[in-house]
């Protein structure tokens, strides 16, 4: 044993190219491996810290339509914690309605937007695990409470204790002050992520609500709140469900075909398989294609290994041969081989944590977590994973020392016989497999950017360009607030800075108010009022600012938009809404009346389409509703200083609104920001792409180097009887080009295929033009070429002589 | 035809400088028949192979048909014995993996022959060797006196001045040995080829008309 490992070191030291070669090849495998199984397992560990996780299970609603979501009414758990005895506990949660600005309670404490805030229930931290760090739990029970986190405690009270303390809370509810009753923190892998939690008992404060009926925590009539339950141990959930659904059945008499779930809290991140319908945090189709590529990249890296060490026997034959002679048995010749491949693999293992750590952080930008080998979980995917690693790299070094010691000793000595064809065809066959890999990745990476280039250059309808968007202010409980906003609307008019503007309740990329149903007209069928439309809150201004064209009626006048919401009876309809509702032409639209539950109202101008969301989504019918809303205000800049221009508005919006955040960005960025997914994805498949290329460059480089050692005579030969050097590159080069091109041929196929399917989500996408096979294919080659290149040209233009004279 | 003056070429060993040629002066004309003979590492092969361009010399100048060869860059000195010279080696230097055919033909790819020529210049020259027979035949198929015709076959199928042989019977019987020394006198009277050969029989090299003898790398005789 310590002889065979001597022999190893010997081995590697003095066969220093395919040393190098072997051992990047497999260290580039294995870094590939160990960063997607530290997302994998971290993916796989999430929600998985609650003492109870077992018997959890959040409350999920379906529809016939096959929509599931898990917003539903606060009543809910409270109603069938009291009919149904097995439920020993529910928790409520939202992630929505408290979203605002929060400010220390201090004049002089500067003010920040929060998104990741929430009303829950009292026994928030007693139900789920989040370990308390400060204050008691309990006392999240009364009304005008609130918890922060840790990160957010040391944001607003730096060096400071901040349990007992007051903050006030601006949202659409007004202005709260609540008393922080202690500090908490939450795991990375949890999917429930707050920096700070408030009571849900607030909002039965009456005069909290201001009139917000639709939030009472005890209603069974709007669906905004998470709703997670416990139950006794051994509880059939199949059974329950049909409980649950019976006790909500005889509470909301509605018979609109929505059935309440339990997701069992593991689900929750991902669940089991795709056909599960049940919302989740974590994308399990992501999970499949980043372990494949992991996959892919590991066999590649183990192909490498086995095509340089049978390219490598031909040198070695002498050596076995006479190992033989003198009475070596197979065994003790595939235990030498066996034990130079574990050898290989760990040294490749050793550089694959060094290149862990460097690309580490490039990794997480990518994937948009904070991983590191420390944060690799210890659960089945792990294992499996290591299984993997251990067996390929055995399976790789047995089958490398099986065929290495199977020549016919006599045979090697008396006839210097080269390798057996079998070997040769398997070494094409498996860099034809490591160029389709990368050939198919390559293809992959090109139409995701086309897809993604087509979508950011596509005409959207509207004009989004030098286009600011700033956030309204959220501290409006100033009485003098009506003052303050129209003092600041009218520094906007008079900026000359300033081609236009408009103040909205939602903007083009930031989806919509709300969607709703229940719209019919006296044409159109009974199914049209299932029918869901999109609510944009507009102003007079909005539609010339993004110059969206009518096709049909007028805009809203400055009057119309003053209107109080419930007596306002005039809107706007998009092409589509018109045409969802049945009217054959917009003008039709404008001569009649349309239902919305029990209210009427008039369609007085039709707006032309245009990609209000990403162009993933296929344009929603949309109503236009004019209020005198204060969420955004997009504003059209002259051309001129941006810097300049955004300053100068900075300072009249903070004199106009004292205490609040003065926070913008881009409409056209903004936009694009919906095409993030798609993004990331491209990043992935590139550093896929890329990754691939390289692991078979290296077999490449390898097999080339032993292609040119075995044919070292002939290429001699050609050059006596006149082959210029061009020749020799050639007639080397051809030889990988033509495997290289089967490996497209089989590639390319298959790469189109699964991308049309990709392609399909999108409702307005690219066709995969036929010249992209070909270019994906000339990718590898050109770096295929480049990569043999150096090789080939120079044993070309070496002197034939040599090669000749070792005879 | 080839004028070599003051050609040296040695390897460097640590410090010492050792001659592989020293200071060699020749001259040969069109249509000579020349053979030189020397011990083992006398610098019989270097010479031929500075003569026939695989090799550079390091010091003197060298004239082939008046051209300045020592001055000439790789691609041209290619040119230059592409069109010229043909070479014949000890170890026949075919390539396993093509038939006699396509070992013929091999020269003539590399200078863009058309198919159809190239097809009956090699059919010329099979009929010319007698082994028409042997066409589609590997080497390893052959004996060694047969391959010996393959190679001269394809260094004669360019239509050479010149021919380099590097001890062309060295492997071969006596009666094979014969029959390639017949082949190169018949050349060399009734062609006009100029012949170069490298070998260590007496025998063969009295088909010659001038013999040069090297030792140490230096010309001992030149008669």
């Amino acid at each position: 044993m310590t002889n065979d490992l001597i022999i190893t070191i010997r081995h590697i030291t003095r066969n220093k190219i395919y040393s190098v070669l072997n051992i990047a090849g497999i260290a580039l495998g294995i870094a590939a491996f160990l960063l997607i199984l530290e997302f994998i397992s971290t993916e796989k560990s999430y929600n998985l810290f609650h003492a109870d996780k077992e018997q959890m299970y959040r409350l999920v609603y379906s529809n016939p339509e096959g929509s599931a979501w898990s917003e539903m009414e606060p009543g809910i758990g409270p109603l069938i914690k009291e009919k149904l005895p097995v439920i020993t506990d529910y928790c409520r949660y939202e992630t929505g309605i408290a979203q605002g600005v929060v400010k220390v309670n201090n004049p002089a404490a500067d003010p920040f937007r929060e998104s990741a805030i929430g009303y829950v229930d009292g026994n928030f931290f007693s139900f789920f695990s989040f370990p308390v760090k400060a204050g008691k739990a309990a006392k999240l029970n009364q009304p005008f409470t609130c918890f922060l986190s840790e990160k957010a405690a040391v944001k607003y009270f730096p060096n400071q204790n901040p349990v007992g303390q007051t903050i006030l809370l601006y949202n659409q509810f007004g202005e709260g002050i609540f008393r922080i009753a202690g500090v908490y923190s939450i795991p990375d892998n949890s999917d429930i992520q707050y920096d700070m939690v408030f009571s849900l008992e607030t909002l039965g404060v009456a005069s909290y609500m201001q009139g917000n009926d639709w939030v009472n925590i005890n209603n069974l009539s709007s669906q905004y709140i998470q709703t997670m339950v416990k139950l006794v141990p051994g509880t059939d959930p199949a059974t329950l469900e049909k409980q649950i659904n019976s006790v909500r059945q005889s509470a909301i008499p509605e018979n609109d075909g929505t059935l309440l779930h339990l997701q069992p809290l593991t689900q929750m991140h991902l669940t089991i398989s795709f056909d599960d319908f049940y919302p989740t945090y974590g994308n399990l189709r992501y999970i499949y294609i980043l372990g494949l590529v992991a996959l892919l990249i590991l066999c590649m890296a183990w192909f490498n290994y086995i095509n340089l060490s049978t390219a490598q026997s031909i040198k070695r034959s002498h050596e076995i041969s006479i190992r033989k002679i003198i009475g070596a048995s197979r065994s003790s010749l595939v235990q030498l081989y066996l034990t130079e491949s574990i050898a290989i693999n760990l040294l490749g293992l050793f550089f694959a944590l060094f290149l862990v750590y460097l690309i580490q952080p490039f990794f997480n930008t990518l994937i948009q977590k904070e991983l590191s080998l420390t944060t690799i979980h210890w659960n089945t995917i792990t294992l499996i994973g290591s299984l993997i690693f251990i067996s390929g790299a055995l399976l790789s070094g047995w089958y490398t020392a099986l065929v290495i010691t199977r020549f016919q000793p006599l045979a090697v000595i008396k006839s210097r016989m080269t390798i057996s064809g079998k070997g040769v065809t398997l070494r094409k066959l498996l860099v034809v497999t490591q160029f389709a890999i990368s050939i198919g990745l390559v293809l992959t990476t090109f139409i995701i950017y086309k897809q993604i280039g087509f979508m950011q250059k596509s005409a959207l309808g509207m004009d989004i360009e030098k286009m600011l968007i700033v956030r309204g202010p959220s501290i409006t409980t100033d009485s003098s607030f009506s003052i303050q906003k129209s003092g600041f609307v009218q520094s906007l008019e008079s900026n000359p800075q300033i081609q236009e503007f408009t103040l909205t309740g939602s903007v083009p990329g930031y989806y919509y108010n709300f969607r709703t149903a229940g719209f019919s007209q006296p044409g159109s069928s009974e199914s049209v009022k299932q029918k869901s439309f999109a609510f944009s809150i507009i102003d007079h201004r909005y539609l010339s600012t993004y110059r969206i064209p009518l096709v049909a009626g007028r805009n809203f006048t400055p009057a119309e938009t003053a209107v109080e919401w419930n007596k306002n009876d005039r809107v706007l309809m998009n092409e589509r809404a018109i045409e969802q509702l049945g009217f054959s032409s917009p003008e039709e639209a404008l001569t009649k009346r349309v239902t919305w539950d029990e209210r009427t109202i008039q369609v007085i101008g039709v707006v032309k389409n245009y990609h209000h969301t990403g162009l993933q989504n296929a344009i929603d019918p949309i109503i236009f509703y004019p209020q005198n809303n204060n969420v955004f205000y997009s504003i059209r800049l002259a051309p001129g200083n941006l810097k300049h221009q955004i300053s100068l508005i900075e300072k009249t919006y903070r004199e106009s609104f004292p205490n609040n955040p003065f926070e913008y960005s881009f409409a056209d960025e903004q936009f694009n920001r919906q095409y993030l997914t798609e993004t990331k994805y491209g990043s992935l498949f590139t550093t896929g792409a890329v990754w691939a290329i390289l692991i078979a460059c290296l077999g490449l480089f390898g097999l080339t180097n032993y292609s040119i050692q075995s044919r070292i005579k002939e290429i001699g030969i050609r050059k006596v009887v006149g082959a210029s050097v061009n020749n020799i590159v050639a007639m080397l080069a051809s030889d990988f080009i033509k495997l290289i091109v089967i490996a497209g041929i089989i590639a390319c196929p298959v790469a189109w295929w699964a991308m049309q399917n990709w392609l399909d989500n999108f409702a307005y996408r690219i066709e995969i033009s036929w010249w992209l096979l070909p270019s994906a294919i000339a990718v590898a080659l050109i770096i295929a070429v480049a990569t043999i290149s150096i090789q080939t040209i120079r044993t070309a233009l070496s002197n034939p002589v040599d090669a000749l004279k070792s005879e | 035809m080839i004028k070599l003056e003051h050609i040296s070429k040695w390897v460097n060993q640590g410090n010492n400088r050792i001659f592989l040629l020293k200071d060699i002066n020749l001259g040969i004309e069109e249509g000579e028949f020349v053979s030189i003979m020397g011990p083992s590492g006398s610098g019989k092969s270097t010479l031929l192979n500075v003569v026939g361009m695989l090799d550079t010399a390091d010091e003197g100048s060298y004239q082939f048909y008046d051209q300045p060869v020592h001055t000439l860059k790789e691609k041209q000195r290619s040119q230059l014995y592409k069109q010229h010279i043909g070479f014949v080696f000890q170890a026949y230097h075919l390539i396993d993996e093509l038939t006699v055919y396509e070992n013929i033909e091999t020269p003539l790819l590399y200078q863009d022959t058309k198919s159809s020529e190239r097809k009956a210049l090699v059919a010329d020259m099979l009929d010319r060797f007698n082994i028409v027979g042997k066409k589609d035949l590997f080497p390893a198929q052959l004996s060694g006196g047969q391959q010996q015709l393959v190679g001269i076959a394809r260094a004669l199928i360019a239509k050479p001045k010149l021919i380099l042989a590097d001890e062309p019977t060295g492997n071969l019987n006596s009666k094979q040995g014969e029959e390639i020394m017949d082949i190169f006198t018949q050349l060399n009277r009734e062609d006009g080829v100029t012949i170069i050969q490298v070998t260590h029989s007496e025998k063969n090299a009295a088909y010659s008309n001038r013999i040069i003898h090297l030792l140490d790398g230096r010309i001992e005789h030149n008669r």
